[in-house]
């Protein structure tokens, strides 16, 4: 039986690692699209959005810094949103619950999508140390896989939201 | 992979040696009365404001333990280690002693002071955004005057046993260690409780006398919104019993020693920050009140109650990199100008008595004592600084102070019976220094 309890953690433990997360599709959306993504289908992994380039938002309802950045998350979703190409952004509270999440979310009034991350499985998959964190991911290579392109730890600053989006110009 | 393990000797080793060097530096300084008016180059480049948005640990847990996360990232550790090279400048003079109009003056000897100070705030709990430790040591308060061989230093010279001042050389400094914890209740509000526990030495020229004292700091922080922040800070008296400091002659010829309680005192404090272009300019204000009028010790040397206002803008000229600092502080002189004492002498001895604590001071030297031997009067405090982030997580601060000259006089009654002045000023520059490590 322990043996079994091994092997199935292990399995579980290594489709993580292979495909990062798991995301509940109903508190993903929250109104909003995310193509690829099939209605039914209830998780999701960032391998599963079907865009050339996402960009993820890591922050924490506890984190005055983020408290402070959040305008600036905004504008930076704004932004992105102006562009020719569509490009998913994701937010996820690393340690928040559902309800902190969505309560960051509905205060700064945020234009993406926003995760509950409590186990803060994002942070350990992208390795973030520090919130708030914005995270470009790129595909790349034969399988399209997600690369990282861009990262800030720290106060994000209107000239951050300037360097990610004349990033994704250049890359459009 | 085996785990990176500390050697304890070393640990052991390097906390021993921060410790002792904290209790060797002699901090003979003052600012707000005998306090310091913040601790590191980050607060003292503010012009010592902490209590609303500290921005390093050091200040953090001297300023407001319920400083969370303070610096631009969540939930960093952070270290900071800073040191202070204090230069008070100190004149006494005393005039008409003799009824011939003379001044007798001097400047009080050992001019620079090195003052170490440490601090460590790191997240910890389940959920380490919303509690966090936090340590500090540093010296918070000092003063004293060594004006022995110098002119004011003249012994019997209102006859034996009768010199021509009261404290010709004191020295008081006091050490705090300092854990403090954190708890963020709500995203904009955390609260926070620090143990104090103080270390004072007292010489009042006859040896150093040691002692204890322990004390609580509690405060709070609310953010009404993202970029506005208030706190408030609440520290407790502290009294330290210095035993056998004070060495009085006796009728009969011999030395009669007593103990002097000196009591930190409690201090309220209220803060207000604001945040703006882009989190690039912080603006910080508060107003600290220190009741010197209500605490054993400074209260029996007419200490009056003081209201410390200060002022802070941070601007960081260039994004994570480079932050410009510039501060003022103000505090009303609390040592209370006495005039028209009697210090006469009479045949049959003093015409008059102080008692401080049941110990008899003749009216003169008590005056003398409380002018020239603790003249924390300096009260207006211009400070500048910056810090330069040598890396993402490491950072190099300096700043500097230069508190204005300012002066107190009385007048009385010497013991040759003729009418006496004494007078004492004070200056003071300081340089800071500090490096802050984040992981």
């Amino acid at each position: 039986m322990r043996s079994l309890i091994l092997f199935l953690v292990c399995s579980v433990a290594s489709a993580v690692a292979a495909e990062g997360p798991h995301f509940p599709v109903t508190e993903a959306r929250n109104n909003l699209p995310l193509r690829g993504i099939s209605d039914d289908a209830e998780t999701f992994t960032l391998s599963n959005v079907d865009a050339p380039v996402v960009v993820l938002v890591v922050f924490d309802l506890y984190c005055p810094v983020c408290q402070k950045s959040a305008p600036n998350m905004k504008r930076l979703a704004e932004s992105i949103q102006g562009l020719a190409t569509e490009i998913p952004v994701l937010g996820f509270g690393s340690g928040d619950t559902i309800f902190e999440t969505q309560k960051f979310k509905d205060k700064f009034k945020l234009p993406f999508p926003c995760i509950s991350d409590r186990e803060k499985a994002v942070s350990a998959y992208y390795h973030v140390e520090r919130t708030p964190s914005i995270i470009v991911l790129e595909r790349s290579g034969d399988k399209g896989d997600l690369s990282e392109t861009y990262r800030n730890e720290g106060y994000l600053g209107r000239e951050h939201v300037e360097q990610v989006v004349a990033l994704l110009k250049t890359n459009k | 992979m085996r785990p990176v393990e500390e050697d304890p000797m070393k640990l052991k080793l390097a906390t021993l040696t921060l410790v002792t060097v904290i209790l060797a530096a002699p901090n003979v300084f003052s600012t707000n009365g005998d306090n310091m008016i913040a601790i590191g180059p980050v607060a003292r480049g503010m012009g010592g404001v902490t209590i609303a948005n500290p921005q390093d640990a050091i200040s953090a847990v001297f300023g407001n333990p319920a400083a969370m996360c303070f610096s631009r990232y969540c939930p960093s550790t952070q270290v900071d280690f800073g040191g202070t090279v204090f230069m008070p400048s100190v004149d006494a003079s005393i005039s008409n002693a003799f009824g011939m109009n003379q001044t007798i003056g001097a400047s009080s000897k050992d001019n620079i002071y090195p003052i170490p100070a440490f601090g460590l705030s790191l997240p910890f709990g389940e959920d380490m955004e919303r509690w966090r430790f936090g340590l500090a040591a540093y010296g918070v308060s000092g003063l004293g005057v060594d004006y022995r061989g110098t002119a004011i230093d003249q012994k019997d010279i209102f006859g034996p046993g009768a010199p021509l001042t009261a404290g010709d050389y004191t020295s008081l400094q006091i050490m705090k260690f300092a854990p403090a914890i954190s708890y963020q209740a709500a995203p904009n509000f955390s609260l926070g409780a620090a143990v104090h526990i103080d270390y004072a030495v007292l010489d009042l020229g006859t040896g150093s006398s040691p002692g204890f004292g322990y004390g609580v700091q509690l405060g709070s922080i609310w953010r009404p919104a993202p970029n506005v922040s208030l706190g408030f800070s609440y520290t407790t008296p502290q009294k330290v019993r210095h035993e056998n400091v004070i060495a009085q002659p006796t009728p009969t010829g011999g030395i009669a020693r007593y103990d002097l309680n000196l009591e930190a005192p409690d201090q309220l404090g209220f803060g207000a920050s604001w945040e703006g272009m882009d989190n690039l300019l912080i603006l910080s204000a508060e107003v600290k009140q220190i009741n010197w009028g209500s605490a054993e010790g400074y209260k029996d040397f007419d200490w009056e109650d003081q209201t410390v206002y200060a002022a802070g803008i941070q601007y960081e000229a260039v994004r994570d990199k480079l932050f410009l600092r510039v501060g003022f502080n103000y505090g009303e002189n609390p040592v209370k100008a006495n005039n028209g004492w009697n210090g006469a002498f009479t045949p049959t001895g003093p015409a008059d008595v102080k008692f401080v604590q049941g110990i008899p001071f003749p009216t003169y030297y008590y005056e003398t004592f409380r002018i020239v031997g603790f003249p924390a009067v300096v009260e207006s405090h211009t400070t500048f600084g910056f810090t330069y982030s040598i890396k993402e997580n490491f950072d190099l601060s300096l700043a500097y102070m230069y508190a204005a000259s300012n002066d107190i006089t009385e007048q009385g009654t010497g013991p040759a019976g003729t009418p006496v002045t004494i007078k004492s000023t004070l200056s003071e520059e300081s340089i800071e220094f500090g490096f802050s490590w984040r992981f």
